[in-house]
């Protein structure tokens, strides 16, 4: 039998922001609390943009000067492992979702300086981490404990990209053994403080159908441990449209089959 | 992965490492895995000490994590854009190259890569009075012609001056690579050269050149050294906050960037390169961005045009 102290009993049962109506398009009425989903596709398929355009949703309140934005007034821990976290584009997608919410020039001028700090208020609600190593990753992870503690407002953990050391631990003799650790532990996080996890895995390694079978070809390469692909409950594919900009979006667990577009002001559904 | 040794908190004495030892837990990783009332009863130490282990080992190898606004308030003083000495691909590249980013210039052999990052060399080193540091793989480097270009914008009593800012290293493989890079984060973590403390572009010269070798073969362990080497390369570019400029070679007859899958996934931006004859059959160079990660699809798919024209002052033009 564990014991804990009010503060984690509190962190724990507390009610966090709720993410319901996060991209319906997606998600339908919202992620689920305690479920992992992972963005997995090719390079430049916007698996990182579609990340950012989640920070901006959950970080944003809802209502802002009488003006109904639909965001979720969340905290999110954003883990960058790719090193290409922006927050300059960050803010400068915050700031094209508020233009786009203004009806005319004049009432957006009005507002103009008041949008310079409301963008900085958003962005406390996001906490940053770069790490550099999977056991870098894995001890991270392990501290979080603290943070989700004394934050009851962050909903969401989101790491960008859970493939970036594969290559790394792959030839360097660790193999899986940080990695069957970095799930159980996200595993245990989810669980203790009911969150929402969104990860992104690149497709670095090419996909072989194992039984040779061409009619059948596997849309993606589960070529991480077994321990994650179990963990994975939900997985959205990204696959680019040769033959326009659009990139498709298939979730078999959740009958999702959908295509977007980046365009200026960030992610558009079809 | 990092091993518990005495000495990296007053609990961990040599007693209590032997124990843990016993107990079958060696490094920082193991240790915080482990829960702590499981191993009070392996290893026979106390709760406490253990408990203040595991607050020391968590502080000391974990990620320190950053509030947003912070980040965002130390980006806007410190994100610098130089530019490229040739003002289509500066317009391209959105002001032309990021510091903090890992920008990547993709082309077949002869296309004018080695002359765009002279070009870039040229333009940091004389108009932003900044330091550059060459590093040359493929031995393409040479001083002349960045004299050359500085002469043909009419600078010429810049030249020494400029060349000065401007340092070379050859390296042979990705080891001298590696170790070449490493050097230089310690330089500018020491910051008593002058030079580092102004760096503000790495130019490694062709990355494909050291890579290729190792790739094949094992073929294993040479994936393992290119993610090391794009890992290195973008912690010297954000943590430093330096523009990082590679050059990469094309496969398939021009059609994909060479290096496979887990490059790709590497730079921050990435621009292509491709040579083609215009309507009266002069040769051009049509320059592209096809991966970024802050412009729209729609910015992407300009090309800019660069012509071989000795008559303008734009240096890829002039000599490439």
């Amino acid at each position: 039998m564990t014991s804990e102290t009010g503060a984690q009993l509190l962190a724990r049962l507390g009610s966090r922001p709720s993410m319901n109506g996060l991209e319906p398009s997606l998600f339908g009425a919202g992620p689920e609390t305690k479920t992992a989903y992972e963005l997995y596709g090719e390079e430049g398929t916007g698996k990182s943009e579609m990340l950012m355009n989640f920070v901006s949703s959950c970080i944003l309140p809802d209502v802002w000067n009488d003006l109904k934005i639909g965001g979720h007034n969340a905290c999110v821990v954003f883990i960058d492992t790719d090193y290409k976290f922006s927050i300059l584009h960050l803010a400068l997608l915050l700031e094209k979702r508020l233009r786009g919410l203004f009806k005319d020039d004049s009432e957006m001028n009005s507002c103009m300086e008041d949008m310079e700090s409301f963008i900085k208020s958003c962005l406390k609600r996001l906490q940053l981490l770069r790490c550099n190593s999977s056991s870098n990753l894995l001890i991270t992870l392990i501290s979080l404990e603290n943070i989700l503690n004394s934050n009851s407002d962050i909903s969401v953990l989101m790491i960008d990209s859970i493939s970036s050391f594969y290559w790394l631990d792959k030839c360097s003799g660790v193999d899986n053994t940080n990695m069957n650790s970095i799930t159980a532990t996200l595993n245990s996080l989810l669980d203790t403080y009911h969150i929402v996890l969104f990860v992104t895995r690149a497709a670095i390694v090419k996909h072989k159908s194992k039984d040779g079978d061409r009619h059948t070809e596997a849309l993606t390469a589960d070529y991480m441990c077994h321990a994650w692909h179990n963990f994975i409950k939900h997985q959205y594919v990204f696959i680019p449209l040769a033959d326009s900009r659009e990139v498709k979006v298939v979730c078999q667990t959740q009958n999702v089959n959908t295509r977007f577009s980046v365009s200026d002001s960030g992610i558009k559904f079809k | 992965m990092s091993a518990l040794r005495v000495g990296l908190c007053s609990a961990l004495t040599d007693t209590v490492c032997d124990a843990l030892r016993q107990a079958g837990i060696r490094t920082a990783n193991e240790f915080v895995i482990k829960d702590v009332e499981d191993l009070v009863q392996k290893s026979g130490v106390s709760y406490k000490d253990l408990q203040a282990i595991r607050r020391v080992v968590l502080a000391q190898y974990s990620s320190f994590p950053q509030c947003g606004l912070e980040v965002y308030t130390s980006a806007l003083t410190s994100i610098a854009i130089l530019p490229t000495g040739c003002p289509s691909i500066d317009t391209l590249l959105d002001g032309g190259l990021y510091t903090g980013e890992l920008t990547e210039i993709a082309g077949q052999t002869a296309v004018g890569k080695t002359q765009f990052c002279f070009s870039c060399c040229v333009s940091v080193a004389c108009d932003t009075k900044q330091s550059v540091l060459y590093l040359d793989t493929c031995g393409s480097f040479t001083a002349e012609r960045l004299a050359d270009i500085i002469t043909a914008q009419d600078k010429e009593q810049e030249v020494d001056e400029a060349l000065t800012r401007v340092r070379y290293h050859r390296v042979s493989d990705i080891f001298q690579l590696l170790e070449r890079l490493e050097e230089i984060k310690l330089h500018l973590s020491k910051q008593t050269d002058q030079f580092y403390s102004s760096l503000k572009l790495v130019i490694v010269d062709n990355v494909a050149s050291v890579l290729y070798p190792v790739l094949g073969g094992r073929h294993m362990d040479g994936l393992g050294l290119m993610s090391h080497l794009g890992l290195k390369l973008k912690i010297l570019a954000v943590d430093f906050s330096i523009a990082v400029l590679i050059t990469n070679n094309v496969a398939s007859e021009g059609a994909r960037v060479s290096l496979g899958k887990t490059w790709s996934h590497v730079p921050h931006t990435r621009l292509f390169l491709s040579r083609r004859h215009d309507v009266e059959g002069r040769p051009v160079r049509d320059a592209k961005v096809v991966k970024s990660n802050k412009m729209d699809q729609a910015k992407t798919e300009k090309t800019a045009v660069i012509r071989q024209d000795v008559q303008t002052p734009d240096p890829l033009s002039i000599l490439s």
